[in-house]
């Protein structure tokens, strides 16, 4: 009787409680194949060239893009620590800037793309992290680029990219270190919307802002 | 021959003991950077994620920063003036000088001969990836080099065309093939020593530098006649020819153009993936 009593609960306590990251319907896998099969079909869009769409492009793909990773995510993990003593504003702001800026470095790349093609070698699930391991396939080489995951509101959502054991938000976490460290948040701020204005007046030369003054010609093509 | 790699060996044998003192500080003050390293070669690099999964659950959670927690410190890098220096050096020479060079080199020959050119180079620098695939233990892929190097230097003519290319079968590896004697030294179980950014040649580090000395005494142009000029000439017009491959989208600009510290973002960039080259 009292085994009825207490196991069976116990048990329905286990079954509802332990996976509440059972509901999430995708796995890891299939989640980043939909996303990056969805990236390359806007990116196969002729329209995608042409720098007459350009801005209805980069809204399309920051829409689509959105829906696969978690933008905040990856600026947490790319500010660390100092995060937990931001604003919610602080927060917001760096977010936004940081998507921005990510979203112009990584938009020049695209006349680079050539239809590659992409495999799933592989994922790795931990609890609520998940790691899926995919390679670049291109002409004559070959490039490992590894997805990782976390659940946020019932879904795995991507947080960074590591591609050839390089991870994007390890190298911002790199960067930002080294601002926060001496700086306060709103200097990495402004740092971000310094490049952003850069990058936005096609002035991509070798100056930075750490007082080194070095003059390259403007680059064209 | 045999005679000149064993002088090169015992060369990198002095300068791996000079610079013993080094790795061993390195060591010390990277310890739990070290730990993770050998763990990852052991191929059990998911124990730290792992650990950070279990302590997770919400957002603020301090536990959850320690997935990126190296990505400070991650090489020593007291010579951080000079390698500064260096890089914006090199970084100016690359937009200024080289990437202009590139793009009316790219315009004026077609991409073919380019491509024979670049496979020529590659080709001549079978002895690097053959005696390093030994050093590492990787005999599969030694044997692929020493297949492909016959198939190409005879039909291929020197290496000009890379006729293996397209075959699967006994030409493609299981496992990548080796790229110098930095990574057989890394695979030794030697650290970086400290971070070193080279005029042209970019960035390295002690550990790094060794196994391109090592390497060059592996490269048939050194053995070449030339004096200076004609060296660097050559060296120069091979990366020039390889830049011109790449000139959209090449790993340099992906990384430094979003980048708002060009200079942590490619020491972080380079570290990274000479660690995984010695996973590898």
């Amino acid at each position: 009787m009292l085994f009825k009593r207490l196991v069976l609960p116990m048990f329905l306590v286990c079954l509802l409680a332990a996976p509440a990251h059972a509901d999430v319907s995708q796995t890891p896998t299939s989640r980043v194949k939909e996303g990056v099969d969805l990236l390359i079909s806007v990116l196969s869009d002729p329209k995608a060239e042409d720098p007459a769409h350009r801005d209805e492009m980069v809204q399309k793909l920051r829409a689509e893009a959105e829906k696969f990773i978690d933008f905040k995510l990856v600026t947490m993990y790319a500010v660390g620590r100092p995060w937990t003593t931001m604003t919610p504003q602080m927060q917001d702001d760096l977010t936004e800037a940081f998507i921005q800026l990510l979203e112009r470095s990584y938009l020049k790349q695209i006349p680079s793309y050539g239809g590659q093609d992409v495999n799933y070698t592989g994922e790795q699930v931990e609890g609520n992290r998940a790691k899926v391991f995919t390679e670049l396939v291109d002409k004559d080489k070959k490039i490992i680029v590894e997805f990782r995951l976390r659940i946020v509101q019932e879904q795995w959502m991507i947080y960074d990219v590591v591609a050839e054991g390089v991870s994007l938000v390890a190298n911002y976490r790199s960067q930002f270190s080294q601002v926060l460290n001496t700086g306060t948040p709103e200097d990495l701020l402004k740092q971000i919307r310094d490049r952003i204005e850069k990058l936005d007046s096609g002035q991509d030369d070798g100056s930075q802002g750490d007082g080194s003054q070095v003059t390259a010609e403007p680059q064209q093509g | 021959m045999t005679a000149r790699i064993a002088v090169c060996l015992m060369v990198t044998a002095l300068l791996l003991m000079g610079g013993g003192a080094v790795f061993a500080s390195d060591t010390d003050r990277n310890g739990s950077l070290s730990v993770a390293q050998l763990t990852d070669m052991r191929g059990a690099g998911a124990a730290s994620d792992a650990k950070a999964a279990e302590a997770s659950g919400d957002y603020d959670d301090f536990d959850d920063f320690d997935e990126y927690s190296d990505a400070e410190g991650l090489v020593a890098d007291p010579f951080k003036g000079w390698n500064m220096v260096w890089f914006h050096f090199n970084d100016a020479m690359y937009h200024g000088v080289f990437k202009p060079v590139a793009t009316g080199y790219a315009w004026a020959i077609p991409a073919k001969p380019r491509q024979w050119v670049r496979n020529f180079f590659t080709n001549m620098l079978f002895p690097v990836r053959f005696v390093n695939n030994v050093f590492q233990g990787k005999f599969d892929a030694a044997y692929m080099e020493t297949s492909k190097f016959i198939a190409n230097t005879s039909w291929g003519l020197l290496g000009f065309a890379d006729v293996t290319s397209g075959m699967k079968r006994n030409w493609a590896p299981e496992r990548p093939t080796a790229d110098g004697f930095g990574q057989t030294l890394g695979k030794a179980g030697f650290g970086h020593g400290v971070y070193l950014v080279w005029p042209f040649l970019g960035p390295s580090s002690i550990r790094e530098s060794v196994g391109w000395v090592g390497d060059t005494f592996l490269d048939p142009l050194t053995y070449a006649d030339l004096n200076f000029i004609e060296y660097v000439g050559i060296r120069a017009y091979k990366n020039v020819n390889q830049l011109s491959l790449e000139l959209t989208g090449n790993e340099y600009e992906t990384l430094t153009d979003g980048a708002i510290d060009k200079y942590a973002a490619v020491r972080d960039a380079y570290i990274r993936f000479r660690a995984k080259k010695v996973r590898e």
